[in-house]
C-alpha cells in the first residue's frame, strides 16, 4: 500500500489551459497560475496559454493578472487536466503575486525586459492627445528618442534601424507617421507591448539593439463593443465582437487624420490649387477558437501617409500670327503625390499537441512601399486642333518580406520550459526605381511617346534568412533560474552565405528577502540596414540588405542587474550593461546622405561601436497612483579604423546622451477623474559644427578657404526637458462610458532644440546698431506648448 | 526628382520653421593657428609651402613667418613669394590701379632636391606660434608603359527630361602601372599639359612657360582610377555622387603587382585654343603632355579624398552631407604637407605656329 502511495505521489500530471478576460474572452498574456503549497507557478504565453506539471494530488491554484481579481481553484489532479479560467477586472490596479516564468519584468529570467500593458500606454500623456506606443517606450530606461518630440527609438547606444518592431510577430519596417511625430501603432488595437534590450530570448533575432513585441487584441468573444474617439489631429474607431459567440470574433481599428475625412471638402474649396496631407491606419483581426486545442488568428494592418498637390490652369486667347487670327484655348494640370506605408497580413495557428507541447505556426507577408509621382498635362486647342503634352514621373522604393515560422513551447517538467522553433524569411528589396513617360499628341498624330527608365529598372536585392533557436528556462533549486539558449541564423544574398551562431544566456538568483540578481550575455546579428537621410524619418530612407562586401552587424552584450519587489505594489530595478557592436555602418565623411542606393556600399564604412550604461527603474504598479521613475546614465561611441570617418578616431555617437530622467505618474482620484503627468529630461545629443575656417590645398595647387570640423559630433546640443499633463473625465453612461481628455504638451513651453545648425547672423550693439555678421549656432523648436482635447466614447 | 524632393522637403521645412532661436556658442575670434600646406615632389627642385592663419571666422595671410625646411638635417630657408598684382578701384582717384593681390595665404619657396627615403622637416613660426611637420619621402611607383589610340566614345545619358546621346572623340591612354612593393601605397595619376608660348614680332619678344595644370579626364568605369567614386556616366542617380576629381587611388586592387588602367582625354584638348596677341606677327606653341604618377603617404590620400568631397558638395558644412574631417599632419598648427615621389611619362607634341591676326580655331 505504501509502495502504491509512493508510486501515485511520483506520477506527474499537467494542468493547462487558457486564461481570458471574463467580459470579453480576450486572452491574457503573462497571467499567472501559482500552486500555493509548493509555490510552483507558470505564466500564460503570448496566446494566453499556460501549462504546469506537478505530481498528482490535491492543489489550490491561484490565478491572477495585473488589474484583475484573483481567483483560487481547488483541483484534485489525478490526470492531465485542461482548466480554462476567466478573470474579472478589478476596480484599481492590483498586482499579480505569481512568481513564475514571466517573459518580461523583474520576475523573468531575462534582463532588460519590460512589459507595457495597453492601459499604461493609453494613460501616458503625449503630444496632441495621441497616445503613442513608441513615445511611451522612449520613457523607459535605456531607451531614448532621437530628435526631440519624434518617435524614433534608440536603445542602449544603438541606431534606429537596430530595433526589431513586431506587430503580432511580423516585422514592421516603417513605424512612423508625419516624419516621425507619431508612430503607426493604434493604442486601441494594442493589448501588450514587451521591450527586450538586454539578454534577448533566443527566439528573437535579426536586430542588434532591441526587440519590441507588440500584441494586438483578439476581439471580444462575448459581445460587441467599440470606441469612437475624436482628437485634435485624428479620429478613431474601434469595433470588436463575436461573429459566433465564444468561437469566432473580430477586432477592427481605424485611425485617420481629419484631413483625410475632409479631403473632398478641401478639394471643392481649393479648385485651382489643392494640397493635402494625411495618414491613416487600419488594423483588423479575426480569431477563431476551433477547439481547446486549435485556434486560428488572421491579422492585417495597413497604414499610409499621403501628400498630394494639384494645380489647374485655364486660359483663352486670340493671337494674330502672320495676319491670321488664331483662337487658342489652354488647359494645364500639375499633380504631385507622395505616399508611403506598410501592408501586413498574417495567419497564425495555435495547436496544443498535448498538455506539454504547444505550437504556434505563422505565415506572414509584409511590405513597405514608397511612391512619388509627378505629372503635367498641357492641352492646347488652336483653331480646333487639339495638342496634348503629357509628362509623368514615377519614383518608388520598398521592401517586401514573405515569412513562415513555427514556435514550440515544451514543458517536460515543472523545472523546465523549453522553447524552440525555426523561421524563414524571403526578403525582396527594391531600393529605387524611376521612370518617366513623355507623350506629345497633335490632333490624331502621336508625335512623341517615350518611356524612360533611370537606373536599372530590374534592380532588386534578394535575401533569404533562415533561423533556428532553442532555449530552456529551468529552475535549479528554488532560488536559481537559468536560461541558456542559442539562435542560429543564416543569410544568403548575392551568392554569399553568412552564418551566425548567437549564444544567449541569462541567470537569475532570488533571495528570501525580495532581492534578486540577474546576469546575462547575448549575441545578436543583423542583416538589413536603413540608409537614412536625416535626423527624422523620411519616406526616401531606404532599406538595403547586407551584401557580399558589407558584413552583418553583430553585437555582444553583457548585462547585470539587481531587483527588489518586497514592498507591495513597488518594483525596483538597477541594471548595468556593456555592449560591443561590430560592422556597424555610418556614412563616410563628405557623403551625400540623400536616399539613393546607387553605390551605397562605397558611401558607408564598417566600424565598431561601444555602449555602456546604468539604468534605474522604480515602478509603482498598483493602487490609485501608479507610474515610474527611470534614470539612465549612458555613454555610446563609434570608431571606424579605416580612416574614412573622423580620420579613424573614436567619436561620440549622434545620440550619445549622458543622462536621461523620465517620471510618469498616473493618479485616479475617483471613478470620474484622473490626472497623468510625465516629465522628461535628457542631455542633448551631439551634432557636428565647424569650429574654424582654414586654408585648403586643391589638387591644382590653388589655395581655398573652407569650414573646418575637428571631429564628428563635436558639439553637444543643449539638454531637453518638458512636462506633459493630461486630465481625464470619465462618465458612466447607460451603454458604456464617455471620456473627455484635456492634455497639455510641454506645459512650461520649454524651447527644446529639435534641430541645430550654424549660420551667419547679424550682430547688434546694445543700442540696436548693426555691427556686422558672425557665425551663430541656431536651434529650431517645433514643439512648444501644445494644448489638446479629445473625446472618446466607449460602448 | 529634384522637384518632388524639393516639395516634400519644403513641406517638412514649413513644419519645422515653427520657432528659431540662437544657442549660446562661444569662440575666441583671436584664437589663431598656423596653417601649413604644401605638395612637394621629387620631380621638382623648387617647392612651395603655403602658410596662413586660421581663426574661427576667417583665414588670413601670414607674410612675416620664419619658415625652414630640413632635408636629412640640412637646413633650407624658405623665402616669401610676391603674391602678384590685381586690379583695385581707387575711390580717391576714381581709377583702377594695380595693387598686390590680397591672398588669404602667403606662399614661401625653397630649393631642394628630394629623394625617396629622405627625412624632411618643415617648421614655421611667428611669435609664440610654431608649427612643424616631419615626413619621409616615399618610394615611387613606376609607369611601365603607355599606349595611345584615338577612339570615339558614344553613350546615352538618361536625364530627367529625356535621353541624350553623346559622342566624343578621345585619346585613350592605356597605362601599365607598377606598385611599390612591400607597403600600402597611395597614388595620383595626373595628366598635365605644359605649354611654352613664344611671341615673335620679327624676332622673339617673349617666351612664357604656362603650366596648364592638371587636365580632367574620363575613366569610363575604371575601378582602380575611380577608387570607389562614381564614374559620373549613366543616370541621374550617379549625378548625386562624386567623381574622383583629385585622381587619387590606393594600391588595394593591385598590391605589389602591375595593373593596367585606362583614361580618356578629349582630342580637342591636344589641339588647344589659340589666343590673339596684339603687336605680334607670329606665335609659336611648344606643348608637352605628361602623365605624372605620384606616390605619397596615407594621410595625404585621406586629405585628397576629403578635398574631393568638398569639391563635389561645397566647402561649408551642409545638412544633407556628412561633414568632412580634414586630416592634419602638422603639429602645433594645422594643415597638410605632403611629399610625392613622382615619375612621369612625357609626350612632346608637334610645335604649332600661327599668325595671331589669322586665328584658327580647331
Amino acid at each position: 500500500m505504501l509502495c502504491a502511495t509512493a508510486a501515485f505521489a511520483q506520477k506527474k500530471v499537467t494542468i493547462s489551459g487558457h486564461i481570458t478576460d471574463i467580459g470579453s474572452g480576450e486572452t491574457l498574456i503573462g497571467a499567472g497560475i501559482l500552486e500555493s503549497k509548493s509555490l510552483t507557478g507558470a505564466v500564460t504565453n503570448n496566446f494566453g496559454y499556460y501549462t504546469l506539471t506537478l505530481p498528482s494530488g490535491e492543489y489550490d491554484f491561484q490565478y491572477s493578472y495585473v488589474g484583475y481579481e484573483e481567483q483560487v481553484f481547488h483541483v484534485s489532479l489525478v490526470r492531465d487536466t485542461v482548466l480554462n479560467v476567466t478573470l474579472k477586472p478589478g476596480e484599481v490596479l492590483e498586482s499579480s503575486h505569481i512568481v513564475a516564468r514571466k517573459d518580461a519584468g523583474i520576475q523573468s529570467t531575462y534582463l532588460g525586459a519590460i512589459d507595457l500593458p495597453a492601459a499604461q500606454i493609453k494613460n501616458t500623456p503625449v503630444l496632441l492627445g495621441e497616445a503613442d506606443v513608441l513615445k511611451v517606450l522612449q520613457m523607459m530606461p535605456g531607451v531614448q528618442g532621437g530628435t526631440e518630440g519624434f518617435s524614433g527609438i534608440y536603445v542602449r547606444g544603438g541606431g534606429p534601424d537596430e530595433n526589431l518592431i513586431l506587430l503580432d510577430g511580423v516585422p514592421i519596417y516603417n513605424v512612423d507617421h508625419m516624419l516621425g511625430i507619431f508612430s503607426v501603432f493604434q493604442p486601441e488595437a494594442v493589448k501588450k507591448v514587451t521591450l527586450y534590450k538586454g539578454s534577448f530570448p533566443a527566439r528573437y533575432g535579426g536586430r542588434v539593439s532591441s526587440i519590441v513585441d507588440i500584441r494586438t487584441n483578439d476581439g471580444n468573444m462575448k459581445e460587441t463593443h467599440g470606441t469612437v474617439s475624436v482628437g485634435l489631429i485624428s479620429d478613431k474607431l474601434h469595433l470588436e465582437g463575436p461573429i459566433i459567440k465564444d468561437k469566432l470574433s473580430y477586432s477592427v481599428s481605424a485611425r485617420g487624420m481629419h484631413t483625410l475625412l475632409y479631403s473632398p471638402l478641401i478639394k471643392t474649396m481649393l479648385k485651382d490649387s489643392y494640397a493635402n496631407y494625411y495618414f491613416y491606419d487600419l488594423n483588423g483581426k479575426i480569431t477563431w477558437r476551433l477547439s481547446d486545442k486549435d485556434r486560428f488568428y488572421f491579422g492585417t494592418y495597413q497604414g499610409r501617409d499621403r501628400f498630394v498637390y494639384e494645380e489647374n490652369g485655364k486660359g483663352e486667347a486670340t493671337e494674330y500670327i502672320e495676319s491670321q487670327t488664331e483662337y487658342v484655348k489652354n488647359q494645364s494640370r500639375t499633380d504631385v503625390g507622395v505616399f508611403w506605408g506598410n501592408t501586413v497580413g498574417s495567419a497564425r495557428w495555435n495547436h496544443v499537441f498535448n498538455s506539454k507541447l504547444f505550437a504556434n505556426t505563422t505565415v506572414s507577408y509584409n511590405r513597405y512601399k514608397m511612391v512619388m509621382t509627378a505629372g503635367t498635362r498641357e492641352t492646347e486647342i488652336r483653331n480646333g486642333i487639339k495638342s496634348v503634352n503629357q509628362y509623368h514621373l514615377d519614383y518608388r522604393s520598398g521592401i517586401r518580406d514573405l515569412s513562415a515560422r513555427i514556435d514550440f513551447d515544451y514543458n517536460p517538467s515543472p523545472r523546465h520550459l523549453v522553447k524552440f522553433g525555426t523561421e524563414f524569411i524571403r526578403h525582396t528589396f527594391i531600393p529605387e526605381r524611376m521612370s518617366a513617360v513623355d507623350r506629345e499628341i497633335k490632333g490624331k498624330d502621336i508625335q512623341v511617346d517615350t518611356t524612360l527608365h533611370f537606373g536599372d529598372p530590374k534592380k532588386i536585392y534578394r535575401g533569404n534568412e533562415l533561423a533556428f533557436y532553442i532555449e530552456d528556462d529551468f529552475n535549479i533549486g528554488s532560488h536559481l533560474t537559468v536560461n541558456p539558449g542559442a539562435h542560429l541564423s543564416m543569410f544568403n544574398t548575392e551568392g554569399r552565405t553568412y552564418w551566425s551562431l548567437q549564444p544567449r544566456v541569462s541567470a537569475k538568483v532570488s533571495t528570501n528577502v525580495g532581492l534578486s540578481f540577474k546576469a546575462g550575455y547575448a549575441r545578436m546579428a543583423q542583416y538589413v540596414h536603413l540608409l537614412s537621410s536625416a535626423q527624422i524619418s523620411l519616406p526616401v530612407d531606404l532599406w538595403v540588405p547586407i551584401t557580399k562586401d558589407i558584413r552583418p552587424v553583430t553585437s555582444d552584450q553583457f548585462s547585470v542587474g539587481a531587483y527588489y519587489d518586497r514592498i507591495k505594489g513597488w518594483e525596483f530595478s538597477l541594471e548595468g550593461y556593456l555592449k560591443q557592436m561590430d560592422n556597424i555602418l555610418e556614412y563616410k565623411d563628405g557623403t551625400l546622405m540623400l536616399g539613393t542606393s546607387d553605390g551605397w556600399e562605397n558611401r558607408v564604412e564598417m566600424g565598431k561601436g561601444t555602449a555602456r550604461g546604468v539604468e534605474l527603474l522604480i515602478q509603482k504598479t498598483t493602487g490609485k497612483t501608479t507610474g515610474w521613475l527611470a534614470y539612465t546614465l549612458a555613454k555610446s561611441d563609434r570608431i571606424f579604423p579605416d580612416g574614412a570617418i573622423n580620420n579613424g578616431e573614436r567619436f561620440p555617437y549622434k545620440y550619445d546622451r549622458r543622462h536621461s530622467i523620465d517620471l510618469s505618474v498616473d493618479h485616479r482620484f475617483n471613478k470620474r477623474w484622473g490626472v497623468d503627468a510625465a516629465w522628461s529630461f535628457a542631455t542633448g545629443g551631439t551634432t557636428t559644427v565647424p569650429v574654424r575656417e582654414v586654408s585648403v590645398l586643391m589638387p591644382d595647387g590653388w589655395v581655398y578657404s573652407a569650414q573646418y570640423v575637428n571631429h564628428r559630433n563635436n558639439f553637444r546640443i543643449p539638454p531637453s526637458h518638458r512636462l506633459n499633463i493630461g486630465f481625464s473625465h470619465h462618465r458612466q453612461l447607460r451603454h458604456g462610458e464617455s471620456i473627455l481628455n484635456l492634455s497639455v504638451y510641454n506645459v512650461y513651453n520649454q524651447m527644446n532644440p529639435n534641430f541645430v545648425f550654424m549660420d551667419y547672423g547679424p550682430d547688434y550693439d546694445k543700442d540696436g546698431n548693426y555691427l556686422g555678421t558672425s557665425l551663430k549656432m541656431k536651434k529650431i523648436t517645433i514643439l512648444p506648448i501644445l494644448p489638446s482635447i479629445s473625446w472618446t466614447r466607449n460602448f | 526628382m529634384k522637384r518632388i524632393l524639393t516639395l516634400t522637403l519644403t513641406a517638412a521645412l514649413l513644419l519645422l520653421a515653427a520657432c528659431q532661436n540662437t544657442i549660446r556658442y562661444e569662440y575666441d575670434l583671436n584664437d589663431g593657428k598656423i596653417t601649413m600646406l604644401g605638395k612637394l615632389s621629387t620631380i621638382d627642385s623648387v617647392h612651395s609651402v603655403f602658410l596662413s592663419m586660421s581663426y574661427p571666422d576667417r583665414t588670413d595671410s601670414l607674410p612675416d613667418a620664419a619658415v625652414y625646411c630640413y632635408v636629412n638635417g640640412e637646413r633650407h630657408q624658405a623665402s616669401k613669394i610676391h603674391p602678384g598684382y590685381e586690379n583695385e578701384y581707387d575711390p580717391a582717384t576714381h581709377e583702377v590701379i594695380l595693387v598686390p593681390r590680397k591672398n588669404r595665404y602667403t606662399e614661401y619657396q625653397f630649393q631642394a632636391d628630394l629623394k625617396p627615403g629622405d627625412d624632411v622637416r618643415f617648421e614655421a613660426s611667428k611669435g609664440d606660434l610654431k608649427a612643424w611637420t616631419e615626413l619621409e619621402v616615399p618610394q615611387p611607383g613606376t609607369i611601365v608603359s603607355v599606349d595611345t589610340v584615338t577612339v570615339v566614345k558614344k553613350w546615352s545619358y538618361q536625364a530627367i527630361d529625356g535621353t541624350d546621346t553623346y559622342e566624343q572623340e578621345y585619346i585613350e591612354f592605356t597605362i601599365r602601372l607598377k606598385d611599390v612593393k612591400g607597403t600600402d601605397s597611395y597614388f595620383t595619376l595626373d595628366a598635365v599639359m605644359n605649354t611654352v608660348t613664344k611671341l615673335f614680332s620679327g624676332e622673339l619678344i617673349t617666351e612664357t612657360l604656362r603650366n596648364a595644370g592638371r587636365l580632367d579626364y574620363e575613366t569610363f568605369h575604371d575601378l582602380i582610377l575611380e577608387d570607389g567614386y562614381s564614374s559620373g556616366i549613366g543616370n541621374i542617380f550617379e549625378d548625386l555622387l562624386p567623381v574622383n576629381s583629385t585622381h587619387c587611388f590606393s594600391d588595394k586592387m593591385f598590391k605589389d603587382e602591375e595593373a593596367t588602367v585606362k583614361l580618356y582625354i578629349p582630342t580637342y584638348v591636344f589641339k588647344g585654343y589659340h589666343n590673339f596677341y596684339p603687336d605680334t606677327d607670329l606665335v609659336q606653341l611648344d606643348k608637352t603632355f605628361s602623365l605624372v604618377f605620384n606616390s605619397f603617404d596615407r594621410s595625404f590620400y585621406n586629405y585628397l579624398r576629403a578635398i574631393n568631397n568638398m569639391i563635389c558638395y561645397g566647402f561649408d558644412v551642409d545638412p544633407i552631407v556628412e561633414p568632412t574631417m580634414l586630416p592634419n599632419n602638422v603639429t602645433g598648427g594645422m594643415g597638410m604637407v605632403s611629399i610625392a615621389a613622382g615619375t612621369s611619362f612625357e609626350i612632346v607634341l608637334p610645335t604649332v605656329t600661327y599668325k595671331p591676326y589669322e586665328i584658327i580655331y580647331y
